[in-house]
């Protein structure tokens, strides 16, 4: 880690503009050479990357962190088997963010706190890793970047397929021409699904800090549940939150950064539960003469993701794939499958109405083996202080393009033009007005980093 | 012609756990045979059994499990006659009459071996309980909520399922599923396997409760019991207790507080430097697990023991959500743990966990269920 002047960090006001950093001057407080983490947001997500994170011996977890005090006990217990010593737990990230022998902050806090936490630790000279999606905005992810390149910090965000070995040979595969001229790109997130009806209101139960918990997002009355994944001011909306995978990777793999157009289609179809956010989503991407379509829905039982491939000689059944990538060419056909789905490519003879695959790759690494490579690179770069696979700037662009699928079904399905250069729509007002998400003070995402 | 009992059957030993084996003590064993006129021969089995405090509200849950030439296996209750099998509401001398035992189950002659084992359950009467969560803790909105319940009677082990007994199920099966490598920890658990393939509590571990049991594992010793895995509606039932504690077909005992926060009522578990249940930290007296019943004083009004804090308990509910909904998705755990901070040890707050997890603070405890 390079040395660097160690400087105080004024505490106080959230986003102060200009604050000064505090600077790591060494590797960190643990023992010999390890990184120092924090783990912030200790729910479902937080564990699964807990129990990843244990598994390193470069690593002293030296903090839990979440605005809910009674989810203590089950992340505490995978770190005191994995690792045999008992972190420290607190209620406020920020007691994480002042203490500076702490080298990175692990963020899998719920969507509407990740820009702010990034933005925080990066003023506090801490290096991320923040889960998916990253940014509620697109102004958030243009702060979040300035905020990691002005204070020199490692940004990963959790798009771990990125780190797969088959995304490469998939991307030489591409480049090579053999798929021919890539002309469409098709993004699936089609699965079951169910309704979220809203619980009655009741009064915020002890342990939990409800205002904390809020964060950037209205303080409504409290009510228990995942209601808030339904609208829009608390989530990026349950299907693109995770398309946003498959989104990110079929861009990867088109080599596109920003489209021309967007426009979408769908709505709330399915479930009669309140929700704003559609259960039915479809977009249609324009990047030239090459188009990105998204097609997202949770009334899709026969459709299966791929979680675990437990079989590693075999590929999904792409035909009932949930989760699949389609990168179509003039000669052959590409499917991609996230998380450890390998990808295979299909030719075919219009002479004699066959086809069959050509080549493809299996992966080794599935799940949570995936997690574990995309760790690696992290803390591989917080080592040597190189771009990491799923850097910030450059998942910005593929976030960009859930915010943009949004943002059109939200003004009524609209088409709207974007220019990818400037980052704003070409000529509707309404939708720029959009570009920037609400927040709640004082958590708000700084004008200056 | 009466037909004569074909079979030739062993009075065993009489399985006596340990003292200090949280079975409770049964002893005087005697199985033997006698013929009838017309329904075949008949196996007789008798034995004490010796514990305090059994009552309609709180009987024992008594299981025989019988081996002949082969493997062991639980004997129905609903084939048995007696006063010994299944719900035994008082101690004492102990009948039990198995019929058609040439008919179905052993036909050949064979030596028969039988075990009786018994666990203290609680008595949770049919009505109606404030369902104050909704199912997954909260987290599960696939139906509407439902702010009140009604559940038929059932019953529910007293105590959490402890080490001594889960080494004694390991024992019979023999066949090396159901441990874990993580049991032997002296501190979280206590559970040994040596080279000969058998299994052996660490001394003073007997009474604490089992730890590092997958779903898996907890589904399976109960089926071995003859029990399951308590619904999240039961588990919160037993811990909050009904409208009436009596329940709604009397109506004469209200629940004072049927909207309780814990067992005991309202008190945070360490409120005043009274420590009620065994949660994160040492000031409670136990910096890891305890041993069953040691916050007996602060029990949930029908008695059960332990419900908040000391290890997780499974439930048989599933979580769903709209990216897990398959078999192999989250279960729900309830209760809180010896790691858990206080109010995580409420009737509301639980965790979702994966089947196939087992740690040092998950456990989980039996029910049986008259009407299923």
């Amino acid at each position: 880690m390079s040395k660097i002047k160690r400087r105080s960090f004024l505490k106080g006001s959230v986003g102060a503009a200009a604050g000064l950093a505090a600077f790591k001057t060494g590797m960190g407080s643990a023992a010999n050479d390890k990184i120092s983490v924090g783990v912030m947001g200790l729910g479902g997500r937080g564990r699964s990357l807990l129990a990843s994170l244990t598994k390193r011996s470069d690593i002293h977890i030296k903090y839990l962190c979440d605005c809910d005090t009674r989810v203590s006990g089950a992340a505490t217990e995978i770190v005191m088997e994995g690792h045999n010593y008992k972190p420290e737990f607190v209620q406020d990230f920020r007691k994480m963010l002042d203490d500076p022998d702490l080298d990175t902050i692990i963020c899998a806090t719920s969507d509407r706190w990740h820009a702010l936490a990034t933005i925080m630790a990066c003023q506090a000279g801490k290096d991320v890793y923040v889960e998916k999606p990253h940014s509620m905005s697109v102004w958030d992810g243009q702060q979040m970047i300035a905020a990691s390149r002005k204070y020199k910090r490692i940004v990963q965000v959790g798009m771990q397929t990125r780190s797969a070995p088959y995304l490469q040979s998939a991307l030489e595969y591409i480049r090579s021409g053999k798929l021919g001229d890539v002309k469409l790109a098709r993004v699936y997130l089609m699965q079951a699904g169910g309704p979220n009806y809203p619980a009655p209101e009741e009064p915020v139960p002890q342990g939990l800090d409800y205002d904390l918990w809020c964060g950037p997002s209205p303080m409504l009355p409290y009510r228990p549940g995942r209601w808030f994944q339904n609208y829009w001011d608390f989530y990026n909306g349950a299907l693109t939150g995770d398309l946003i995978h498959q989104v990110d990777l079929a861009r990867l793999l088109i080599g596109k950064k920003a489209p021309d157009s967007v426009c979408s289609a769908g709505g709330v179809y399915r479930f009669d539960d309140g929700r704003e956010t559609p259960d039915t989503q479809f977009a249609t991407f324009e990047f030239g003469d090459v188009t990105m379509l998204m097609e997202g829905a949770f009334w899709c039982p026969y459709n299966h993701r791929i979680v675990l491939l437990p079989d590693k000689s075999k590929f999904p059944d792409w035909q009932f794939s949930a989760t699949k990538i389609e990168i179509l060419g003039t000669e052959g056909i590409m499917y991609f499958g996230r998380h450890g789905g390998g990808w295979e490519v299909y030719e075919g003879d219009d002479r004699t109405r066959t086809s069959h695959p050509v080549a493809g790759e299996l992966s080794e690494y599935k799940w949570g083996s995936i997690i574990d490579l995309h760790f690696e690179d992290f803390f591989q770069r917080v080592r040597d202080r190189k771009t990491p696979m799923a850097d910030v700037a450059d998942s910005h662009y593929s976030m960009n393009l859930c915010h943009l699928a949004n943002l059109s079904n939200r003004l009524g399905n609209q088409k709207l033009k974007w220019d990818g250069e400037g980052e704003c729509f070409i000529d509707n007002d309404d939708a720029n007005k959009l570009l920037r998400a609400k927040y709640r003070e004082p958590w708000v995402v700084p004008e200056n980093v | 012609m009466l037909r004569l009992l074909t079979i030739c059957l062993v009075l065993t030993a009489g399985f006596v756990p340990p003292l200090s084996a949280s079975w409770l003590p049964v002893s005087n064993l005697k199985v033997w045979s006698e013929s009838t006129e017309l329904g075949g021969p008949k196996v007789i089995i008798e034995y004490d059994l010796e514990a305090e405090g059994l009552s309609e509200s709180t009987p024992a849950w008594v299981f025989i499990r019988a081996r002949g030439v082969n493997s062991w296996r639980l004997l129905d209750p609903q084939r048995l006659e007696g006063d010994g099998a299944g719900l035994v509401e008082s101690s004492g001398r102990k009948q039990v009459i198995w019929w058609g035992v040439d008919q179905t189950d052993y036909p050949d002659p064979v030596s028969v071996e039988v075990r009786i084992r018994a666990l203290p359950m609680v008595r949770v009467p049919a009505g109606s309980f404030s369902l104050k969560s909704l199912p997954g803790a909260g987290r599960d909105q696939s139906g509407r909520p439902a702010p009140s319940s009604v559940l038929p009677e059932f019953y529910i082990a007293r105590d959490e399922t402890t080490v001594a007994m889960y080494a004694d199920y390991l024992n019979e099966r023999g066949d090396g599923l159901g441990y874990h490598d993580r049991m032997a920890n002296e501190e979280r658990c206590g559970l040994v396997r040596s080279e000969d393939g058998t299994y052996a509590v660490l001394p003073g571990r007997e009474n604490y409760p089992i730890s590092y049991v997958s779903w898996y594992d907890a589904i399976a010793f109960l089926n071995w019991c003859g029990l399951r895995l308590p619904t999240e509606a039961e588990w919160e039932k037993a811990y909050r207790g009904g409208h009436y504690l009596d329940g709604d077909d009397s109506k004469a005992q209200p629940n004072p507080n049927p909207e309780r926060r814990y067992p005991w009522g309202d008190e945070a578990p360490n409120e005043g430097d009274v420590y009620r249940c065994n949660h994160d930290g040492t000031e409670d007296g136990f910096a890891d697990l305890a041993p069953v019943g040691s916050f007996a004083d602060f029990s949930s009004p029908y008695g059960v023991r332990d419900m908040a804090g000391n290890v997780n308990e499974w439930t048989l509910d599933w979580y769903t959500t709209p990216f897990h909904a398959g078999l192999d998705g989250y279960r729900v755990v309830r209760g809180g743990s010896w790691l858990d901070v206080p109010e995580g040890c409420d009737a509301v707050s639980g965790a979702t966990v994966l089947p196939m997890k087992e740690g040092a603070t998950m456990g989980f405890r039996g029910v049986y269920a008259p009407q299923r």
